[in-house]
């Protein structure tokens, strides 16, 4: 059981680090400091695992749900950054919108258009040059592709 | 290592039975019934297949929860296209866009109508007429997002 204490403890680690270390280095940002607190907890999980267990599938599957746990923690996390669907309950829980005309006008796809292009400029995934956008950096031109074509297995259109 | 392929076993059973449901027919209410999915593979596996003692059963138990959790999270992003993933496919296949052609493929509010639908269908919001009511659960739903930026000492939210 002292194996799944460590488990369990380690899930509070992850967010307790990336609190210390977004509040000690702001400018990193949420996803900077969400990759450090998780290399560092996984490191340490997996350490701890080889010296309790003698049982290698139990480190392997220690590491797998500490994975997948970060991957939840990371999609409520980046969320708040990036999640439309987040925004729109925002608005209506946090700011009191509760019609449909003003939600619209505070959030449309022209605002959201210039929120992506803008970060999306900035991380280097395009570039823009004489007035137009061209690609940049290929590291999320491979996960559309790859979402692209998942879509396509499970019976949906192509995205474009 | 027997435990890890059993696990990976009923993860890629689930994974060909819902792309042979979603195939035939794609369900309603999506992560209601990626979760049944996973689940019965998991009932029947652990049940009449697979022979684990109880420490196993408890990590396998453990390890299918947050892998059904990771698997709707991801779920999401590919049944309803990212405005992100939509620009970058559109650019990639023009080579070079103009701002204003980008705008003309974002006119029709799509986007955010879709997410707006969604959020109903799943019993966050109601919609009457113009009026838009949300639920006890959409408040719940905000919360941790909410509260986790709080701990961060970040305001800004994006979209």
């Amino acid at each position: 059981m002292l194996g799944l204490f460590f488990l369990f403890l380690s899930f509070f680690s992850i967010v307790f680090s990336q609190i210390i270390i977004i509040r000690i280095f702001p400018i990193l940002g949420v996803v900077r400091t969400f990759f450090i607190s998780f290399l560092l907890n996984l490191s340490a999980l997996i350490l701890i695992n080889l010296v309790y267990f003698d049982n290698a599938s139990y480190v392997v599957l220690n590491s797998f749900i500490f994975v997948l746990f970060s991957f939840c923690y990371f999609g409520v996390v980046n969320g708040g950054d990036t999640s439309l669907r987040i925004r729109v309950l925002r608005e209506i829980v946090e700011n009191k919108i509760d019609d449909m005309p003003t939600l619209l006008n505070i959030i449309d796809d022209k605002k959201t258009l210039f929120i992506r292009l803008e970060r999306l400029t900035q991380n280097g995934q395009l570039v823009y040059t004489n007035n137009e956008y061209s690609l940049g950096k290929s590291r999320l031109l491979y996960l559309a592709i790859l979402f692209d074509y998942l879509r396509k297995i499970f019976g949906y259109k192509s995205i474009n | 290592m027997r435990i890890v392929y059993y696990n990976f076993i009923i993860i890629f059973v689930g994974i060909l039975a819902q792309i042979l449901i979603w195939n035939i027919k794609k369900p309603k209410l999506t992560s209601r019934s990626i979760f049944f999915i996973f689940s019965l593979c998991n009932l029947i596996a652990f049940a009449f297949l697979f022979d684990l003692n109880n420490m196993d059963l408890l990590y396998s138990f453990i390890f299918q929860i947050f892998f059904i959790l990771s698997y709707i999270l991801l779920f999401t992003a590919i049944e309803i296209p990212s405005p992100t993933f939509t620009i970058l496919l559109y650019i990639k296949e023009k080579n070079s866009v103009s701002p204003e052609e980008l705008t003309r493929l974002f006119d029709k509010n799509a986007f955010v109508e879709t997410k707006i639908n969604d959020l109903v269908v799943g019993n966050l919001i109601s919609i009457q007429g113009n009026k838009i009511i949300s639920t006890s659960k959409c408040r719940n739903a905000i919360f941790p997002f909410v509260f986790l930026r709080k701990l961060f000492g970040i305001k800004r939210f994006g979209g």
